[in-house]
């Protein structure tokens, strides 16, 4: 055998091995096992989303509780002591002779008020003694305030100005 | 003016959802999808796990796909950068390939030996080629696989790739000859799988 025939002998056996090489038959069925796996790596990934979701939206709403109630906790104290007594609140722009006309007017107020609230309470208490509103048939029975005409006299009418006009700027 | 095949598909055919638009690359690509792997793990079922992550790559990026000029070049590109990776985390699965079931007896029984000592020294052979010319011939060898393609997965000029194709298959001609002659001062008639290459 010469080098011509050895080297055509080659050829062949070259081009006959690698066209079999490469033809490699999958198992049958190989897209419906395809197939079937993606969708179990789908829906697996969906039910790790939804998780990861509802994790993520019980955190939220955990945190937001744990806010409002520290929020509410702290505030609470701070709204009674920041409170001023109405007596003691003042008008920026009244001037010294009003306030003290409306200083007398509150105080008056408020005094009948604790009066209100005192009869009230006495002939309520044994009916409620949980803090509770009041049904429409106790409200009617309530009996009525017990305030003195007399003392409202003593409430001046506070004086009215008209406003001075602005001027235009040219 | 010429149009791809796939942009011409692209247009024609009604928009499908992501998923039904994978489930169609699926049935369309799924056995060449194998083959990309099958050529470089030389395994079934290593090939076939190949396979399968390559389609769920795929799915991954469904968004992209629609605007995919060449779908066999992408796919063959994920197939082999997926068998590639699978081959190097696990060096020993060449060589592992289960043999065909041999047929009871008869000539066929005679072929198929034949032919599993052939793709055993092919093997050997194509193991002693350098890297790139190793890589490019062993993508030549899957069905249908054009050139053009080739050169899409190794990202290399297609003229790179007939000249890789050429030197590759002359290495192997000048290593069969050689195996040749010495057979012959052997005095033995065929090549066996055992053989020193």
């Amino acid at each position: 055998m010469n080098s011509e025939d050895q080297k055509q002998g080659a050829e062949q056996w070259l081009d006959d091995a690698l066209a079999h090489y490469g033809a490699a038959e999958p198992r049958a069925g190989l897209e419906t096992r395809i197939l079937a796996n993606l969708e179990a790596h789908v829906s697996q990934r969906r039910r790790r989303w939804i998780l990861a979701l509802a994790a993520s939206a019980a955190v939220v709403v955990f945190a937001m509780l744990m806010a409002n109630l520290r929020g509410s906790r702290q505030d609470a104290p701070n709204n009674v002591a920041r409170q001023a007594p109405p007596s003691e609140m003042k008008s920026i722009n009244a001037t010294p002779a009003v306030s003290a006309r409306r200083q007398g007017a509150n105080a008056q107020l408020s005094r009948s008020h604790r009066s209100i609230a005192h009869n009230d309470l006495t002939g309520l208490q044994a009916h409620f003694p949980a803090d509770r509103p009041l049904s429409d048939q106790v409200a009617q029975q309530r009996p009525a305030p017990s305030i003195n005409i007399s003392d409202l006299k003593t409430i001046q009418a506070i004086e009215v100005r008209e406003l001075a006009p602005i001027k235009e700027i040219d | 003016m010429y149009l791809p095949e796939q942009v011409i598909l692209s247009r024609t055919i009604p928009a499908q959802s992501a998923d039904e638009q994978v489930e169609a690359v699926v049935r369309r690509h799924a056995r060449f999808v194998y083959q990309v792997a099958y050529a470089v793990l030389r395994h079934p079922q290593e090939a076939e796990d190949a396979a399968q992550e390559t389609f769920i790559r795929v799915w991954k990026h469904a968004r992209e796909l629609s605007g995919v000029l060449n779908q066999r070049a992408w796919l063959a590109r994920i197939a082999w950068r997926v068998a590639v990776d699978r081959r190097r985390k696990r060096p020993g699965i060449a060589g592992e390939e289960d043999l065909p079931e041999l047929p009871a007896g008869g000539v066929g029984a005679e072929e198929s030996v034949i032919r599993s000592q052939q793709m055993a020294l092919l093997e050997r052979i194509i193991a002693t080629l350098p890297h790139e010319l190793r890589e490019t011939l062993t993508l030549s060898t899957v069905e249908e696989m054009t050139s053009v393609e080739i050169a899409e997965v190794l990202e290399i000029p297609e003229s790179s790739v007939r000249g890789r194709l050429l030197r590759a298959r002359q290495l192997l001609r000048e290593k069969l000859q050689v195996l040749m002659e010495r057979n012959q001062k052997d005095g033995k008639k065929d090549f066996k799988a055992g053989a020193d290459v």
